[in-house]
């Protein structure tokens, strides 16, 4: 057997794992250890339920952000356009129908019929209900996570009146009613918020919605961080850091936050998943976003209303939800999986 | 008249959805094609027995049972069976149920050579309240001036009342009003001016006789003994409510049942709906959502499948005295013009804004008095019902040139939150007007939150989204209450075109004075001139009002002021 010469690689400490170098006796050719990041790949891709949960995402992520202005160029109107044509004795016309247009220049196909009384699209309404959905749950988990990191580890880190103080705000946010306190921001406040668009980046009300939802996103990263940051703090290495006179941020930026990583990947991609459902909740209650923008909670929501007479309607959005969320959870799964240092190759 | 009057969300109104803050109820055959077409106030004779428990349910909840406060659809329904007034509206379909009749008063009151003097005579115990109390001219004496009480907070005694001798500046009860005079069994009611419409304003609910012990209470008292042909046993306030008969009732009008339960106040609509096709309820006034109404009219309307197995018509589309209409902001640049108000009327689609309402939700219109009030046989049709044709839009884009205005026009409108056909259909009027360069921005509000926005002077809205339900069948309803310049209050108004001209002025008030034909001869022509001359609003639709009832119920009666008459509702044999 061939013996090992083994090197430490500095930072490997950092990720919680051991990066090995060196060459086997005899042979010449250098082997390089495969470092953490590496393992945690390998450990992924053999993941196929996981991996096919990132293809989704990456479909859903360009159906939504590419496709839907490709698919209303093509069919020749908007997720938002009216068309009376498209309303069957006061209905929405079924999937596949072929409708003539308003203005009478030819007709169009409604692939999954027409969503309302008025006749707009639902295949072009679903496509831009996940724009919206991503943008929110996207933007809102990552405004969520990075308060709670950064809560957290200074809960964590500095112990004592700071700990106190994030705790206890921990715990009145968690003592919330959520829902009911959402509905009531937004029923308030909301309509104000609402005109905020950034410029014209986001239709109105996205910005409601995210701000309503980081707000009630932050707590749990924040607990977990601290509970984290509370046992690396006392590792030796943090300790040596103090010893050469680093400072608190640096210890937190490079010593203590590069820990964390694998654990803040993981909450955020199982939060996108809670998120896109919280949106999709308070649109159906009435509170997300304002009309005629479509997004998959409003168009669940105005589907109620045909259920008798175009029960399609509460599927589109209902299973555009499920593959989503469901796409994000085993991603969140796999991850966590993939990144579990205990994990065997 | 500073109050709202009758008034209903358009915008919550799918097909009866939201009564809130309305009241008043509309409906009478006699005008208006419906959509849907059926047997206005339903049917009556069927066999049937006496008695028995019809089974009620509400989607939008009733407001109050005190009838000083009391002011949803709902609200009014129950107390058009609970109620003896000085005046009444029989109970019969159509024109016919229009016409005031003596009820407490052994006949129609004596009116002074001035005008201004009603004297009433109300013999007592001619009526008895459940608990054995008579009703006497004391009794509405009292119910009056409680009314008038600013402790009460009545819209009525604010509304309606004011032109009462002594009103202004009364302190409340117990003093006595001093226009409000009882004389053994006379009641004589003086007023300030000669108003014609008086008596229909104290044929309304407001005007229910009630207990001479019933104290001031702003917030509505939780019981009330009732004179009517019933009277209401319980209330749970949100969830419940019993109607049983008055056992001392020996008035002319009929009852079939002996109780009326109110299940649930609050049903989801489809619910509601799913209960009355499997015959769990027996009626439910505003549970059926519009998306529906095909389907039930195809199997139990007139022509239904299901009507031509069992001989059971069970779905009704009745005309009503209901205007859906979009309120013009005059005192805002955009619509200062009367010309771009015009340029609107001529460009906006009727049929296609109704559409998403629901089929057989009213009748395109673009007056301001809907067929089922009178006044309106003398208003004429001056804009587009059916969808603009492209000569149509031309000619909006030339008033809108005329008036000289730069375009894109933006207009904010205030609409109600939470109900996809208002939303829909504000959709709709955005397309429209957009093609004569007017960009509107819709801005969605809680329907209470709405109207209180609009009434505020000064609001930054420029088209408001409402609708008017009659309070009684009387142009005044509309017009004084709607379009005055008078009524434009600092906050609480619902003239929400901010509509100010002191020539329509002073002609309402003179048509005012004037009764019979000539009243509505001179609204008809006033309305006809606003809308020609100087439109206040955009009016779209007459609604209907639709029913739908269980298997069991065999009596109905769609009156012209209270919907669906609960007092000759019946079961089946």
């Amino acid at each position: 057997m061939a013996s090992e010469r083994t090197t430490l690689v500095p930072g490997a400490a950092a990720v919680g794992g051991t990066s090995v170098s060196g060459e086997i006796e005899g042979s010449g050719d250098a082997i390089r250890a495969r470092g953490y990041w590496e393992q945690a790949w390998i450990r992924f891709k053999r993941d196929r339920v996981a991996m096919a949960s990132g293809v989704v995402i990456i479909l859903i992520v360009l159906v939504a952000f590419i496709g839907a202005p490709i698919a209303s160029h093509v069919l020749g109107h908007g997720p938002n356009d009216i068309n009376s044509n498209a309303v069957i004795n006061y209905a929405p016309a079924g999937p596949w129908t072929t409708v003539k247009n308003l203005d009478g220049t030819g007709s169009s196909l409604y692939v999954l019929g027409a969503s309302d009384a008025v006749g707009r699209d639902e295949f072009l309404r679903v496509l831009s209900g996940a724009r919206v959905s991503l943008e929110v749950a996207i933007i809102a988990t990552v405004i969520g996570v990075f308060i709670g990191v950064v809560l957290g580890t200074l809960a964590g880190f500095y112990g004592g009146l700071m700990d106190t103080v994030v705790s206890r705000m921990t715990e009145i946010v968690m003592a919330f009613p959520l829902l009911l306190f959402a509905i009531g921001i937004a029923a308030t406040i909301g309509a104000r918020l609402n005109s905020y668009t950034m410029f014209g980046i986001f239709v109105p009300g996205i910005v409601t919605l995210i701000i309503i939802i980081s707000v009630f996103s932050w707590y749990y990263p924040a607990r977990i961080v601290r509970a984290q940051v509370l046992s690396l703090r006392e590792k030796e290495y943090v300790e040596a850091a103090k010893m050469v006179g680093c400072s608190n941020f640096r210890i937190m930026r490079s010593h203590l936050l590069p820990h964390l990583v694998g654990t803040i990947i993981v909450y955020g991609t199982l939060t996108v998943a809670t998120n896109i459902l919280f949106e999709a909740a308070l649109s159906y209650l009435g509170v997300g976003l304002p009309p005629p923008n479509a997004s998959w909670g409003n168009l669940l929501s105005d589907a109620v209303t045909w259920y008798t007479v175009q029960p399609w309607l509460i599927v589109w959005p209902g299973v555009a939800i499920l593959i989503t969320t469901l796409a994000f959870n085993l991603l969140g799964d796999g991850l966590r999986d993939a990144i579990d240092p205990r994990s065997t190759l | 008249m500073k109050r709202p009057g009758l008034w209903l969300a358009v915008g919550a109104l799918t097909a009866g959805i939201v009564l809130l803050g309305a009241a008043g109820c509309g409906s009478s055959s006699g005008g208006g094609g419906s959509v849907g077409s059926s047997a206005p106030g339903g049917q009556s004779n069927v066999p049937h027995v006496n008695g028995g428990t019809l089974k009620v349910a509400a989607h939008g909840d009733i407001d109050f049972i005190d009838p000083a406060l009391a002011y949803y659809q709902t609200s009014w329904q129950v107390e058009y069976a609970t109620c003896v007034k000085l005046l009444n509206y029989p109970d019969k379909s159509g024109d016919a149920g229009k016409v005031l009749t003596p009820e407490a008063a052994s006949a129609m009151p004596t009116v002074s050579p001035d005008g201004k003097t009603y004297t009433f005579t109300v013999p007592a115990g001619k009526y008895k309240f459940n608990t054995g109390e008579p009703v006497t001219a004391a009794t509405f004496q009292h119910a009056l001036e409680r009314d008038l009480s600013p402790k009460q907070a009545s819209y009525f005694g604010a509304t309606f009342l004011t032109d009462i001798q002594g009103a202004s500046g009364y302190k409340g009860l117990p003093a006595h009003v001093s226009g409000i005079k009882v004389t053994g069994d006379k009641l004589a009611i003086t007023l300030t001016e000669k108003d014609a419409g008086f008596l229909s304003k104290v044929a309304t609910p407001f005007a229910c006789a009630i207990p001479k012990d019933t104290p001031v209470n702003s917030k509505g008292v939780q019981s009330i003994a009732g004179a009517g042909p019933f009277y209401i046993a319980n209330w749970v306030q949100h969830r419940s409510l019993v109607l049983k008969k008055n056992p001392y009732y020996k008035g002319p009008r009929p009852r079939y049942l002996d109780e009326i339960d109110y299940t649930q106040l609050t049903i989801d609509q489809n619910q509601g709906t799913l209960e009355l096709k499997n015959g769990q309820l027996d009626y439910c006034p505003d549970c059926v959502p519009g998306s529906e109404n095909f389907q039930l009219n195809q199997e139990f309307g007139p022509d239904g499948s299901s009507t031509k197995q069992t001989g059971n018509q069970r779905f009704f589309i009745t005309p009503a005295a209901i205007i859906s209409y979009f309120a013009l902001n005059t005192a805002r640049p955009t619509f200062q013009n009367p010309l771009v108000r015009q340029a609107v009327n001529w460009a906006i689609d009727r049929p296609a804004i109704e559409k998403p309402y629901g089929y057989g939700y009213g009748t395109p219109g673009d007056k301001i008095l809907p067929p089922a009030l009178p006044g309106s046989q003398f208003e004429k049709s001056l804009y587009p019902v059916t969808s603009p044709t492209a000569q149509d839009i031309s000619k909006a884009k030339a008033l809108i040139k005329q008036a000289g205005v730069k375009t894109p026009l933006t207009a904010i409108e205030y609409s109600t939150a939470g109900t996809p056909s208002v939303s829909q259909a504000d959709a709709v009027l955005t397309a429209n007007l957009a093609k004569i360069g007017i960009t509107v921005k819709p801005k969605y509000f809680t329907r209470a939150l709405q109207f209180q926005n609009e009434g505020t002077k000064g609001v930054a809205m420029d088209i408001a989204n409402e609708g008017w339900i009659e309070d009684y069948p009387d142009p005044y309803d509309f017009m004084n209450i709607l379009l005055s310049g008078d009524n434009i209050p600092k906050t609480g108004g619902n003239n929400f075109s901010y509509f100010n001209v002191p020539k329509y002025n002073q002609q309402m008030d003179h048509a005012n004075t004037l009764s019979g034909n000539a009243r509505y001869q001179a609204y008809g022509s006033i309305a006809t001139d606003m809308m020609q001359n100087n439109p206040p609003w955009a009016p779209w639709l007459y609604t209907n009002n639709i029913d739908f009832f269980g298997p069991k119920v065999g009596c109905t009666v769609d009156t012209p002021s209270y919907i669906m008459d609960l007092t000759t509702m019946c079961l089946r044999k």
